[in-house]
């Protein structure tokens, strides 16, 4: 049991803490620590969990992009197919119209759907399409014969919309939208434009609502009445087969006329989807870039630039790039590039001349011809050395030799490219190929300077065999990334890193050798074609 | 019936009870709420277990992490929030405590006599002296002190908890009393002179 003293001293202790009067509280900071230690790890989660999702979504929307965009090629010969079929979910209702419906002859099939320009969709020639949404505007068309005995009747109309859309835009084919066939009047074609990629649409079920009446506005009253519904699907083993036949059909093995429809659907005899892409084309782009030369010296070269203090400088420099490419497979491409670049670099060495008095043969001159060490091979030069004060003996001379060197390289790289990404606005391609340089012009501006001494100094200096290596041009290997934005359906931006790497003969021979690698960066622009 | 004190009980359990779903339902505001709420008398207990203000904030810290951390298990059937926090933070304070070499030599039973301080002594202390008078106690005066006077434990769970005999228990809080007493009637000396 507690005692007296135990009880008041509880007592007061536990009615101070309920007042709350002056008693003492932890710092802010021990709540924030509380904090960081229960929430910011949390947060770092999310933050990390939002760059995982973010970056995981990201490479899933963009292969299920690759995989699962719908695709259209055209036929070499034009050709026809559709890969639509129809199906009637409001088969009782299209019954009751049936009356009005007459079957369509093969013939008209033929004359109302020409063969120009029709395409096929196939999944499995994605590239196909990337290419040709990247050259091309694209839009959808749906193309149909209607057959309607009552078509000239006044007041008749239609309305055509997307169910699965509610936004697109009801189109209304009345009377005057009809172009009458003189060989059939009851027929006529309509064409509904689609501003959305159809295709797309297409993948999955689509229903396209035919809403038939006496009058457009009658029709909106009573909508309801008349509706017919017209389900695109896309089974597999159909698209199978439009492709077998569509590849028949290049090979002019057959003639290609078929059609896919609901036999008990005949208020359209057909439809097709059109897209107006073209085939994908030739892209030229033209880049400027910044590009870093690492020259990496082998050793039997670097112990010949005796003596040892030789040093050189990163080259870097400018250049411009005319490429084009020429898609040859779905993702793989040709691509051609011509570049040339103005590269700057300084090296230097010091050297041992005697300036002999004995040797002069002109009064107070000595010429003395001199090999020149550069990173691009040696230097042949006939330098004279002046004497503006009296000697007595000869002189040892140390000299400094720098090189200002500038370059024109001329390089043509064929290289294969491949599409890494792709999508209407975007796209990252990847390139990678041999490259073969030639030095198209080289200059060794050589200066000269007596260090030792200021009784003698460099006079002419005249070069008599400049290095012969790397005029022959050397062979590299380049590997580049190109990410483009498009602007419009002709024109992209593009930014491109490169790298570079290949062997430099440094001799005439050839026999000695030194790598050098280059880095570029640049911007430019590029024009498909169509 | 219920009465408006109960009713108030309730409306505290319940918001208490709100606050602790919101908490584990991840709302740092309502985590917020509830250590501004409660933050006084947790750490209070911190503050008379510990030496001094800097450790009790090291207590204090790792209960609230303990608490947070274990916020699942809070039972409101079982009582109020309050009670179950203040239990998580007398045994966080109890594990630093048993790493403190306590005295274990008992005192004879002369020194649990209770130590005659007048109640109006310890009435005009104030919260601040009466933690400064404990934080100055040896640590196990202090540990036993709180556990039997302040927290209710008896002295077998206190000689059990700790480590220690009975009788050590009883010693160590015989003279925790001494000292306190000691310190009032100072104080209180100190004030009347003053």
């Amino acid at each position: 049991m507690m005692d007296n003293f135990e009880k008041d001293w509880k007592k007061h202790f536990e009615r101070q803490i309920g007042q709350g009067s002056k008693v003492p509280t932890p710092r802010p900071e021990v709540f924030h620590a509380i904090e960081e230690k229960l929430f910011p790890k949390k947060k770092r989660k999310y933050k990390v969990l939002f760059w995982l999702l973010g970056i995981s979504g990201l490479f899933l929307i963009t292969t299920l992009s690759f995989y699962l965009w719908p695709s259209t090629i055209t036929s070499d010969d034009g050709a026809s197919v559709f890969p639509s079929v129809l199906s009637n979910e409001n088969t009782s209702e299209m019954e009751l119209a049936a009356n009005r419906l007459v079957p369509l002859e093969e013939s008209e099939v033929e004359e109302s759907h020409p063969k120009k320009n029709l395409t096929v969709l196939n999944k499995n020639n994605k590239a196909q399409s990337i290419l040709s949404r990247s050259s091309s505007t694209e839009y959808s068309v749906i193309k149909g014969t209607f057959m309607n005995e009552n078509v000239n009747a006044s007041g008749d109309g239609y309305i055509i919309k997307f169910a699965n859309d509610p936004k697109a835009a009801e189109v209304e084919i009345n009377e005057a939208s009809f172009v009458p066939k003189p060989m059939n009047p009851n027929s006529s074609d309509f064409i509904l434009t689609n501003e959305r990629d159809l295709a797309t649409s297409l993948k999955t079920d689509d229903k396209l609502l035919l809403t038939q009446a006496r009058s457009p506005k009658t029709l909106r009253e009573n909508s309801s009445q008349g509706v017919k519904e017209i389900v695109f699907k896309h089974p597999q083993s159909l698209e199978s087969n439009i492709e077998l036949l569509d590849k028949l059909a290049k090979i002019k093995l057959m003639s290609l006329k078929y059609e896919v429809a609901n036999p008990s659907m005949n208020t359209f005899s057909k439809i097709e989807v059109h897209r107006q892409l073209t085939k994908p084309g030739w892209s030229i782009s033209s880049t400027g870039y910044y590009i870093v030369w690492n020259d990496w010296l082998n050793t039997s070269f670097s112990s010949a630039l005796n003596p040892a203090d030789f040093y050189k400088e990163r080259k870097s420099g400018f250049g411009v790039s005319l490429s084009a490419t020429k898609p040859m497979s779905k993702r793989l491409g040709l691509r051609l590039a011509a570049s040339f670049q103005r590269i700057q670099s300084v090296s230097g060495h010091s050297s041992n001349v005697t300036y002999s008095l004995s040797g002069e043969e002109n009064p107070m001159e000595n010429v003395h011809n001199m090999t020149l060490g550069t990173p691009y091979g040696l230097l042949q030069s006939k330098v004279t050395f002046n004497r503006v004060n009296d000697i007595v003996d000869d002189q040892d001379l140390l000299i400094d030799v720098i090189s200002d060197h500038s370059f024109w390289v001329y390089s043509i790289s064929p290289s294969m490219e491949y599409r890494l990404f792709s999508s209407p606005s975007w796209g990252i391609n990847i390139s990678v190929g041999p490259s073969y340089a030639f030095l198209g012009s080289i200059t060794n501006d050589v200066q000269l300077r007596v260090q030792n001494t200021s009784d003698i100094m460099v006079g002419r200096n005249q070069r008599i065999k400049d290095q012969q290596g790397v005029k022959s041009g050397f062979l590299a290997g380049i590997g580049q990334v190109d990410i483009s934005c498009r602007i419009n359906h002709q024109l992209a931006l593009s930014a491109s890193a490169s790298y570079q790497v290949g062997l430099t003969p440094i001799f005439e021979s050839g026999s000695w050798k030194s790598y050098a690698d280059a880095a570029g960066f640049g911007l430019g622009l590029q024009w498909s074609f169509p | 019936m219920v009465t408006t004190t109960e009713n108030n009980k309730l409306t505290v359990l319940r918001l208490d009870k709100t606050l602790v779903d919101e908490i584990l339902s991840g709302d740092r505001n309502s985590f917020t709420v509830l250590y501004n709420k409660y933050q006084v008398p947790l750490f209070a207990i911190c503050m008379r277990y510990a030496r001094d203000y800097l450790m009790a904030e090291d207590f204090f810290q790792e209960a609230m992490i303990k608490i947070y951390k274990n916020l699942d298990k809070y039972d409101e059937n079982k009582g109020e929030y309050l009670t179950w926090a203040s239990r998580v933070t007398i045994n966080t304070c109890l594990n630093h405590a048993r790493k403190w070499q306590f005295s274990k030599m008992s005192f004879g039973l002369e020194a649990i006599e209770s130590p005659v301080t007048h109640n109006f002594a310890i009435e005009n202390l104030s919260i601040k002296e009466m933690l400064e008078i404990i934080n100055v106690l040896p640590d196990g005066y202090r540990v036993v002190f709180n556990m039997y006077v302040m927290d209710g434990y008896s002295h077998a769970e206190i000689a059990s908890t700790l480590g220690i005999s009975v009788g050590t228990s009883k010693s160590q809080l015989s003279r925790a009393k001494r000292h306190i007493a000691e310190q009032i009637d100072n104080r209180y000396f100190w004030s009347k002179t003053s």
